[in-house]
C-alpha cells in the first residue's frame, strides 16, 4: 500500500500546487486588508479556487483548505476561527465550482455567455464565503457587531472581484498559443501602457482625460481578444487601487474600506465591460471563420467537381487556372513539361488589370530549363528563380505586393501551375492550405485522366493490331482462295495444262505453310500474355539446332548461311523454341540483305553462356531503332511483300528471356547487323 | 483490241492469282510490286485499268491515287483491299470500283470488265 497509482500521484499533485497558489496569492491579499485582519477587499484565492475546482475537478477542494488554512494562520490568526475561514473558502469553492460545472462554463470565454456565468457566479458565489465568515468572526468574537454588515459586505466583493479577475485570466492563459510575433507584442505593451498612462493622470490630475480609456479598452478587447479584456482591466484596476491607497483620485472617501469598495465597484464595471467586449469580437469572429470556412468546403467541393468532370489533362488545367483567378490570387499559368528541356504554357489567366500579354511575353523569354517546374511541395516563393522574377515583373504595374506559388502536378507529364498570391503574413497561411487541398484535387483529376488516356492507348494498338492481323491473315488466304479458283476453271479448260496447275499448286502450298506460321505467332502471342508459354528444356547441343535453322531458312531463300562452331555448345533448353528464334533472326537478316551476301550463324560456348550471333552485311539497324524492333506490333522499314505481324522480334524476346537469357545488337564490322542472343547455362535449375 | 491490266501488289501470290485469271480471259497483264513501281510502268506505258491494293509498304494505294491523279492520270482504278479502314481510304482518293478481299476470280473479271466498259463509253461520248 506504500506505492500510489501515477493517476493518484498526479492529484496528489494538483492539491498541493492549489494549496500553494492559494497560500501565496492569499497572503498578497491579506496585505490588502483593511476593515479587518482576516477580510480584505481583494482575495484573489477565492478565483483561484474556484478555477481550479471547476476546470481541475472537485476533488481537488483539499488544496483549497490546506491552502487557506496555512495563509490564515501564518498571519496571527487562531486556530479554530482560522480552520473557521478556511472551511468558509473550501466549502464556497466547492459551491462555485459545482456551479461552474452545472453551468457548463467554458473557460476560454469566447462565448457571450460565458462572461455572463462568470458575473453570475461572482455575485453568487462569496455570499457563501461572507456568511460564513462573518459567522465565524462574530462566533469567534474577533470583531465588535457594528462593523459585521461591513465586513459581509467587503468579504462579499474582495471574493467576487477575485473570482471575476482569475477566472478569465487564468482561462485566457489556458487558451493562449502564444507566438512569437515582434509587432503583436509592441501592440500589446502599447496598448497597456497608454492604459497605465491615461488611467494614471486622470487619477492623479486631470480627470476629464479618462474618456480616453473606452476606446483603449475595446482595443485591447478586440484585438487581443480575453488576454487583452483582462490585462487591461487588471492595469486600471490596480492604478485605481493604488491611486486611492494613496488618497488621490476621485475614489477617495472618509472610510477608507468604503473607499476600497468604491474602487472595487468601478474595476468590476471595466472589467465586465470589457470581457464583455471580447466576447462579442470573438464570437464574431468565431462566426466570420465558419462562414469562410463553409465557404472554402463549398469551392472545394465545386473545385473537385469540375476538376473530375474532365478527362483530358490539358482541359483539368485549364480548369484550374480558370477557378483560381481571383480566388487565390490575380494571375495564374499551368505549363506541362513535354521533354528534357521543353515546357508548353497550357494555360493563362488573369484578374482584371493584369495585362496578360505582358505575363506571356514574360514567361516565353526564359532559357528552356525546367528545374523550377520540379519538386514536389506547394511552395510560396519570392521571385525565387529568374523566371519568376520576370514573371512577377509582368505583374507588378498591376498588383499590390505578390509572391509566386508553385503547385507541382502529376499525370503523364509533370506539370505545375503557378499562382501570384497576395505576399503577406495574413495571406499565407490560408491560401497556402486552400491551394494544397486545390492541388490535391487537380493531381487526382489528373492521374484519372492519365489513366484513362493510357487505357486508351492500349485499346488503340490491340484495335490497330486486329485490322493488321486481319489483313495479314486475309492476304495468303485471299490468294489461296483465288488459286483454287483457277485451279478449278484451269480443270474445266478443254486443255490440261500441267505446267500452269504445278505453279498454282506450289503457290497454294507457300501460302498455306504461310498462313500456319502467322497463326502460329498469334498463338505464342496470346500463350505469352497468358503466362501459359511453357518450355520444354532438354539436354541438347545449340550447335545442331543453329545447323537445323540455317537448313530451313537456307532452302526457302536460297541465301548462302554459313555456319560456325567455337567452345562447348552443350547446354539445357527448349530446342524447339530456340530454332524458332534462330529461324526468324536468319529470315530477318535475309529480309534487310541484299542478294548474294552472305549470311553467318556463329554458335559460341563459354563457360557460364552459349553465344548464338545472326550476323549479316546488310545496311544495317539506326541505334535509335533497336529497342523499339523487340517491342510488339513493330516493323523496321518492311519490304514489299514482307509486312508481317511486327511480332517475330518480340516473340523471340520472350522466348529468349524465358530461357534467362536476352538479345543484344551490334554493328557488323564493314557494314550491317549482328543480333546475338546469350543463352546462360544456368538458366534451368538442374 | 486486248484490254490491258496493272496489277500493283506488294504480295507475290496475289499477283499470280489475279495475273492467271486475268490471262485466263484474254487481258494482257503487268505486274507492280508497290505504288512507286507503278508510277515508273505508268510514265512509260498506257494500260486500260490498274488493279490497286490499297495497304503496301512505300507509297501506299491511297497515296498512289492521289499522286497519280494529280500527275494527270485517268485510268480508272480499281482497288481491293482486305481492311475495313483501306475501303474507306479508297472510296476518299476517289477510286473507281472497289473489290474486297478474299475475292471471287469472277467477281474479280467482272469489276474488271465493267469498269473498262464504263471508261470507254464515256470516252466515246
Amino acid at each position: 500500500m506504500s506505492k500510489l497509482a501515477p493517476s493518484r500521484r498526479e492529484s496528489l499533485l494538483n492539491v498541493a500546487l492549489v494549496a500553494a497558489a492559494i497560500f501565496v496569492t492569499g497572503r498578497l491579499g491579506l496585505e490588502l486588508a483593511l476593515a479587518h485582519v482576516n477580510v480584505t477587499p481583494l482575495w484573489p484565492p477565492a478565483g483561484i479556487a474556484v478555477a481550479a475546482l471547476s476546470a481541475g475537478g472537485l476533488r481537488l477542494w483539499p488544496g483549497v483548505a490546506v491552502g487557506a488554512l496555512a495563509a490564515n494562520l501564518s498571519i496571527g490568526t487562531p486556530t479554530l476561527p482560522g480552520l473557521g475561514f478556511a472551511v468558509a473558502n473550501t466549502i464556497q469553492a466547492l459551491f462555485g465550482g459545482w456551479l461552474l460545472l452545472v453551468l457548463r462554463f467554458d473557460h476560454a470565454m469566447t462565448r457571450v455567455k460565458d462572461v455572463l456565468r462568470v458575473v453570475a457566479a461572482a455575485l453568487a458565489v462569496p455570499l457563501v464565503g461572507a456568511s460564513i465568515g462573518t459567522g465565524v468572526l462574530a462566533a469567534a468574537g474577533l470583531s465588535d457587531s457594528g462593523t459585521l454588515p461591513e465586513l459581509f459586505l467587503t468579504w462579499w466583493t474582495g471574493d467576487g472581484m477575485g473570482i471575476l479577475l482569475v477566472l478569465p485570466l487564468i482561462g485566457a492563459l489556458l487558451a493562449w498559443r502564444p507566438r512569437l510575433d515582434a509587432l503583436r507584442v509592441l501592440e500589446g505593451g502599447t496598448i497597456l501602457g497608454l492604459i497605465a498612462l491615461v488611467t494614471v493622470v486622470a487619477l492623479h490630475r486631470y480627470l476629464t482625460i479618462s474618456f480616453l480609456l473606452p476606446p483603449l479598452v475595446t482595443w485591447a478587447a478586440m484585438r487581443f481578444a480575453m488576454r487583452g479584456a483582462v490585462a487591461s482591466a487588471g492595469v486600471i484596476a490596480l492604478v485605481a487601487l493604488a491611486a486611492t491607497s494613496a488618497g488621490a483620485g476621485p475614489f477617495v472617501l472618509p472610510s477608507t474600506n468604503a473607499s476600497m469598495l468604491y474602487v472595487q465597484g468601478f474595476s468590476a464595471t471595466v472589467l465586465i465591460t470589457a470581457m464583455l467586449i471580447a466576447a462579442a469580437s470573438s464570437e464574431r469572429e468565431h462566426l466570420a471563420a465558419q462562414a469562410a470556412g463553409r465557404n472554402r468546403l463549398a469551392f472545394l467541393a465545386e473545385a473537385g467537381r469540375h476538376l473530375s468532370a474532365h478527362l483530358d489533362e490539358d482541359d483539368i488545367l485549364r480548369e484550374l487556372v480558370e477557378m483560381t483567378v481571383p480566388r487565390l490570387g490575380c494571375c495564374a499559368v499551368a505549363e506541362r513539361i513535354e521533354g528534357p528541356a521543353e515546357r508548353r504554357l497550357v494555360a493563362l489567366a488573369g484578374a482584371e488589370g493584369v495585362d496578360l500579354e505582358l505575363v506571356r511575353a514574360a514567361l516565353s523569354e526564359r532559357p528552356g530549363s525546367r528545374e523550377d517546374l520540379e519538386g514536389t511541395d506547394v511552395t510560396q516563393l519570392r521571385a525565387a528563380s529568374p523566371d519568376e522574377r520576370r514573371l512577377l515583373a509582368a505583374l507588378r504595374p498591376a498588383t499590390p505586393p505578390v509572391g509566386i506559388l508553385s503547385l507541382p502536378l502529376g499525370g503523364s507529364r509533370p506539370a505545375r501551375v503557378r499562382i501570384a498570391v497576395p505576399d503577406g503574413p495574413e495571406a499565407r497561411e490560408d491560401v497556402l492550405e486552400l491551394a494544397e487541398a486545390l492541388r490535391a484535387r487537380a493531381d487526382l483529376a489528373l492521374e484519372n485522366a492519365a489513366l484513362l488516356a493510357s487505357a486508351h492507348a492500349a485499346l488503340e494498338i490491340r484495335h490497330q493490331f486486329l485490322g493488321v492481323a486481319a489483313h495479314e491473315l486475309k492476304t495468303p488466304l485471299t490468294s489461296i482462295y483465288g488459286l483454287a479458283q483457277l485451279m478449278l476453271r484451269l480443270l474445266d479448260a478443254p486443255e490440261p495444262d500441267p505446267a500452269r496447275m504445278r505453279t498454282l499448286v506450289e503457290t497454294a502450298v507457300r501460302q498455306s505453310a504461310k498462313l500456319k506460321a502467322l497463326i502460329e505467332q498469334l498463338l505464342d502471342l496470346s500463350r505469352i500474355d497468358a503466362g501459359k508459354l511453357a518450355l520444354e528444356p532438354r539436354p541438347g547441343d545449340l550447335a545442331t539446332v543453329a545447323r537445323a535453322a540455317a537448313v530451313v531458312v537456307a532452302s526457302q531463300t536460297e541465301r548462302l548461311i554459313r555456319v560456325s562452331v567455337s567452345g562447348d555448345t552443350q547446354a539445357v533448353f527448349d530446342a524447339i523454341r530456340l530454332e524458332q528464334v534462330a529461324v526468324n533472326l536468319l529470315t530477318n537478316a535475309h529480309r534487310h540483305s541484299p542478294p548474294g551476301l552472305e549470311i553467318d550463324l556463329d554458335v559460341e560456348g563459354l563457360p557460364d553462356l552459349l553465344w548464338l550471333r545472326v550476323i549479316d552485311r546488310g545496311k544495317g539497324l539506326p541505334a535509335t531503332e533497336r529497342a523499339r524492333v523487340l517491342e510488339r506490333f513493330q516493323q523496321f522499314e518492311p519490304q514489299p511483300g514482307q509486312a508481317g505481324l511486327g511480332l517475330g522480334l518480340s516473340i523471340c524476346r520472350d522466348l529468349v528471356e524465358l530461357h534467362g537469357g536476352r538479345i543484344e545488337f551490334a554493328d557488323t564490322p564493314g557494314g550491317g547487323l549482328t543480333v546475338a542472343v546469350a543463352i546462360p547455362r544456368r538458366g534451368f535449375a538442374a | 483490241m486486248t484490254a490491258r491490266v496493272l496489277i500493283v501488289d506488294d504480295d507475290e501470290a496475289i499477283r499470280l492469282v489475279a495475273r492467271l485469271g486475268l490471262e485466263l480471259e484474254g487481258y494482257r497483264v503487268d505486274e507492280a510490286i508497290d505504288g512507286h513501281a507503278a508510277l515508273a510502268r505508268l510514265a512509260d506505258d498506257t494500260f486500260d485499268l490498274i488493279l490497286l491494293d490499297m495497304r503496301m509498304p512505300g507509297l501506299s494505294g491511297a497515296d498512289f491515287v492521289r499522286v497519280y491523279r494529280a500527275g494527270g492520270g485517268n485510268t480508272p482504278i480499281v482497288a481491293f483491299t482486305a481492311a475495313v479502314d483501306a475501303m474507306v481510304q479508297a472510296a476518299e482518293a476517289e477510286a473507281d470500283a472497289m473489290l474486297a478481299k478474299p475475292f471471287e476470280i469472277g467477281a474479280l473479271l467482272d469489276v474488271v470488265a465493267t469498269t473498262i466498259g464504263e471508261a470507254q463509253d464515256s470516252r466515246s461520248r
